[in-house]
């Protein structure tokens, strides 16, 4: 085997993405599913980083990127976290399948 | 040929602790997992010379957002109370065929040979330095704007936390 | 004014009423009832002065030609065929003219004493004024078109005057028949001007009555019967005329149409409109005469019906029914006139424009004079009648006069209009027709003194209403009178020399023919002086000898009875009843199945909606999936795929539907409102 390449890198990303995607679209529990999320955001900061270190190097833009998303995670994720502790004062349970009040 | 050995093992580390977030039902132990998929993906940082990144990943997100999760965990007891059983089967398996299709797009994007760099240049990444400046200068280079939107950001989000989250006289 | 003015400005004929009717009808609900009449008389004086004007200035012209003062292209369909309204000026249009404006004001003020105090007095006198503007614009139309228009026009006015009694519903049912029967008969009169809008290039009278045109028409053949286009053509006009002009067997409407006040049947159903269809054949008599097919029909229907109702006429004892009956005989003698004429022979034109004139003059005169007898004794039926010469002289008089006058005794008008159509009969070699109009005349004279005697001499039958009967105002005394002198007097103007179509040559009086229609006058005259001037038992007896005959008779030939049962029987069951159900099951079926796949798969598509978090995420994904496909790799195929799948989805619920509805499975289907 080579090297691995940024083309390795890349599917890697791409994988971690679909796997996230996957567990967003599937879990019932609202803490699972931002789980899941935080495995997308990953996969997209994996990507900025494989780019920036096989072809921008030069640039600290691809590093500072990533720490940005990894800032905004964080804050997302309180802030998530917060609705979910109400959420369940109200609902006594966290299955995203009972909340479906927007049903026809 | 260490790198790539380092490669495909954390890879692989990843991945799988990726497929047990997504498929464990106890909760503590998903979050041990994306513990173990977060640390695979710092290591992956480090193997792309991007040591700062890779610190604060270990250092925020585990430390930070996971122990979070965890605390939230701990506090609601992770209950997922299903009374109806609803066929979700269907939709499971649509979304793994979507989620299939969507990696065979991506990876035929990705495997795109023309991708990689000239053989001559030699890959590398910001050093801390590069990183300090490029954070705190203004202008077309310059992430200071970002920076600090960042920040008021943060602080946004606490304080709309703190004011979702707290107990209100008319909850238990 | 010079006369040519009342010429060029004739188009102010039919506008006074017209006015007049948009004033009374829309302007004075508020004003007193009286304004109503005088605005209307008003209207129809300013307009009898602009038609005698204009007639006056035409007669006396020895050069005066046919010519158009006003004309407008209205409808251009083609560069050819324009359908113009004008005013045309030509001697029947003129004495229609003349005719028509004087009656109508006659009436008009006859109506102000017989309407007096009732109710729709206002609504009466706009529609009188609106049926004046009617058919004034019939008599002086330009076109077929116009004609045609103004002809359902005077059949609207009609419609509302018969109806006037609308809280009657025997009034409402005669006005209803009235219009439907016409209207029927329209249909005949549209077809033949489309035809002749077609084959002939135009619509104008007087591109219609040129020698050419009528010779094109003739050697023109329809497609697919093969038969020439003239005879037809004036065959359905002539439909239209026999329904207006009440003809067999479209005669039924005018009976009843006597639940109208009695001045509307005076103008309307004696004097004028029933004569519209007379002059529609006279104006397109150049057609008619080169078909001689048509004028045939003409000749025979209008012969029919002069003797039918005139049998009819002895046997009925409501005063204004004989009255109807006899106009319809005399209609049918003025067709019967127009049929016996020829290039050749025109003689039979003038005789029956003569006759049209003379009758509207003493037909009108025996309506008002029997509307008078109705004011004073507050009945129709004649055996309630009974000696009123006592107790109305004026009434009695002027009747007597109008008696003698449609009985054809000399020197009143009456003998000298059908003294010309009985030598026009004989003259173009119709000698049965000749026969049949002389015995018709004897039953005129018969059935119109039966009424004389029943009414004005033999013996008060109800003594209370004899007791309570007295003259009518001077308003309509004085109309009756007004009415006797030209009902004597009219027969003395030489009409061929005014009134004629081809070359005409004056005669004289035939005295033959004279005295066989005098004689047999008298002799009608006679039989009814027997049987009625003193109540006896011979007309009983007589109707009990003639049994079952007198029944058939009496009952009108159960003609009414014949189309109830056409029209139930056959039409409604046979022709409606089914197109009902088609309409009902597959049209409204139809509908239905739409709406009902629009609610399936509206219901369907609504479960899309299932308000889950996840499942919306999936149709994020695979829409935005799908896109980029399509972007990425430009497949519009996959597009056209997409279009089609939708398609047969529509198509398929459709069936769907159809096949649910079909096996009678889908609810929803009854809850729709059908109404």
């Amino acid at each position: 085997m080579n090297t691995p390449g940024l083309n390795h890198f890349l599917i890697l990303s791409a994988l971690l993405f679909c796997i996230g995607i996957y567990g967003l679209l599937t879990r019932r529990n609202l803490i699972a599913m931002l789980m899941s999320v935080e495995i997308i955001l990953n996969a997209g900061a994996l990507n900025f980083v494989a780019f920036h270190h096989f072809r921008h190097g030069g640039e600290p833009g691809g590093v500072v990127f990533p720490l940005f998303i990894i800032a905004v995670a964080a804050a997302e994720a309180a802030v998530v976290l917060a609705i979910l502790i109400a959420l369940y004062r109200h609902k006594k349970d966290l299955d995203v399948e009972t909340s479906d009040t927007l049903k026809h | 040929m260490m790198k790539t050995l380092l490669f495909y093992l954390i890879s692989a580390a990843a991945l799988i602790s990726a497929g047990m977030v997504v498929s464990v039902q106890n909760l503590f132990r998903g979050a041990f997992a994306l513990i173990g998929m977060l640390l695979s993906v710092a290591g992956l940082y480090l193997l792309m010379d991007a040591q700062f990144l890779s610190a604060a990943q270990v250092t925020v997100y585990i430390g930070g957002i996971v122990v979070l999760i965890v605390y939230v965990v701990l506090l609601l007891g992770g209950g997922v109370r299903s009374s109806e059983a609803r066929s979700v089967r269907w939709r499971n398996a649509a979304a793994a065929v979507l989620a299939a299709v969507l990696f065979v797009a991506l990876a035929a994007v990705f495997a795109n040979p023309d991708f990689q760099p000239a053989a001559s240049a030699k890959p590398r990444s910001a050093t801390v330095e590069e990183i300090g400046h490029a954070l705190l200068s203004p202008g077309a280079n310059g992430f200071v704007l970002p920076f600090e939107i960042i920040s008021i950001l943060l602080v946004a989000a606490i304080l709309g936390a703190v004011s979702v989250a707290r107990a209100r006289d008319d909850d238990v | 004014m010079s006369g040519s003015w009342f010429l060029e400005h004739l188009w102010l004929a039919p506008l006074f009423p017209f006015l007049g009717f948009l004033i009374i009808g829309l302007g004075m609900r508020n004003f007193r009832p009286a304004a109503s009449s005088t605005v209307a008389i008003a209207a129809m004086l300013a307009s009898t002065v602009v038609g005698w004007g204009a007639a006056i200035h035409y007669f006396q012209n020895p050069d005066a030609t046919p010519q158009i003062p006003w004309q407008y292209d209205w409808l251009k369909f083609s560069p050819q065929l324009i359908g113009r309204v004008g005013v045309l000026v030509d001697d029947i249009s003129m004495l229609l003219v003349v005719v028509v404006t004087t009656i109508s004001t006659l009436i008009h003020i006859y109506s102000q004493g017989y309407m007096h105090g009732d109710k729709g007095y206002r609504r009466f006198f706009a529609c009188m004024n609106l049926f004046s503007f009617s058919m004034l614009g019939l008599v002086l139309s330009v076109s077929l078109l116009q004609i045609f228009i103004f002809w359902e026009l005077v059949g609207i006015s009609s419609f509302l005057l018969i109806g006037y009694y609308w809280e009657k519903p025997s009034a409402v049912a005669a006005c209803k028949k009235a219009f439907i029967v016409t209207r029927f008969a329209d249909l005949g009169f549209l077809l033949g001007l489309m035809l002749l809008s077609f084959y002939a290039g135009g619509l104008d009278f007087s591109f219609l009555t040129q020698s050419s045109t009528i010779q094109r028409l003739a050697e023109t053949h329809l497609p697919v019967i093969g038969l020439s286009v003239l005879p037809v053509a004036a065959l359905l006009v002539y439909a239209g005329a026999a329904g207006k002009s009440a003809m067999f067997p479209l005669h039924i409407w005018l009976p009843d149409a006597m639940e109208g006040p009695t001045p509307v049947s005076a103008l309307i159903h004696a004097a004028t409109m029933v004569v519209a269809g007379v002059y529609l054949v006279a104006r397109l008599f150049p057609v008619f005469a080169a078909a001689q097919s048509a004028m045939m029909v003409v000749l025979i229907v209008g012969t029919f019906t002069a003797l039918f109702a005139a049998i009819i006429a002895t046997t009925q004892f409501d005063i204004k029914r004989v009255l109807a009956y006899s106009t319809l005989s005399q209609l049918g003698y003025m067709m019967l006139a127009l049929g016996v004429a020829s290039w050749e022979n025109p003689l039979g034109f003038t005789a029956s424009m003569f006759h049209l004139t003379t009758h509207a003059c003493f037909k009108a005169l025996l309506f008002l004079g029997a509307g008078s007898v109705i004011h004073a004794v507050h009945t129709n039926d004649m055996r309630e009648m009974g000696g009123l010469r006592h107790k109305m002289p004026i009434t009695h008089a002027t009747f007597l006069i109008a008696c003698l006058a449609i009985a054809g005794v000399p020197p009143l008008s009456g003998f000298f209009s059908k003294d010309e159509i009985l030598a026009a009969a004989w003259h173009s070699g119709q000698y049965a027709v000749f026969f049949i109009a002389l015995g018709v005349a004897g039953l005129t004279a018969f059935y119109m003194f039966r009424l004389y005697f029943m009414t004005f001499w033999s013996e008060p039958q109800v003594p209370e209403k004899y007791h309570h009967a007295h003259e009518s105002p001077l308003s309509m005394t004085a109309i009756l009178a007004a009415l006797a002198v030209p009902s004597i007097f009219a027969g003395l103007i030489p009409f061929g020399h005014y009134v004629k179509r081809g070359e005409l040559e004056l005669h004289g009086i035939n005295w033959w023919i004279a005295g066989a229609s005098i004689a047999v006058g008298l002799s009608g005259i006679a039989m009814a002086w027997l049987l009625y001037r003193r109540p006896n038992e011979l007309p009983d007896r007589l109707a009990y000898a003639f049994g079952p005959l007198h029944k058939v008779v009496f009952h009108k030939f159960y003609i009414d009875e014949i189309y109830l049962f056409v029209t139930k029987k056959i039409i409604f069951r046979g022709i409606s009843a089914p197109f009902n159900w088609f309409d009902r099951k597959c049209v409204d079926g139809f509908m239905d199945l739409v709406a009902q796949t629009t609610l399936r798969a509206g219901g369907w598509l609504r479960k899309t909606s299932t308000g889950r978090l996840q499942t919306y995420f999936i149709w994020v994904l695979a829409g935005g999936l799908f896109l980029g496909l399509i972007l990425w790799q430009s497949h519009p195929e996959l597009l056209w795929t997409l279009a089609f799948a939708g398609l047969g989805a529509i198509v398929l619920a459709l069936v769907w539907q159809l096949a649910l509805s079909l096996s009678g499975k889908s609810e929803p289907l009854k809850k729709i409102d059908r109404d």
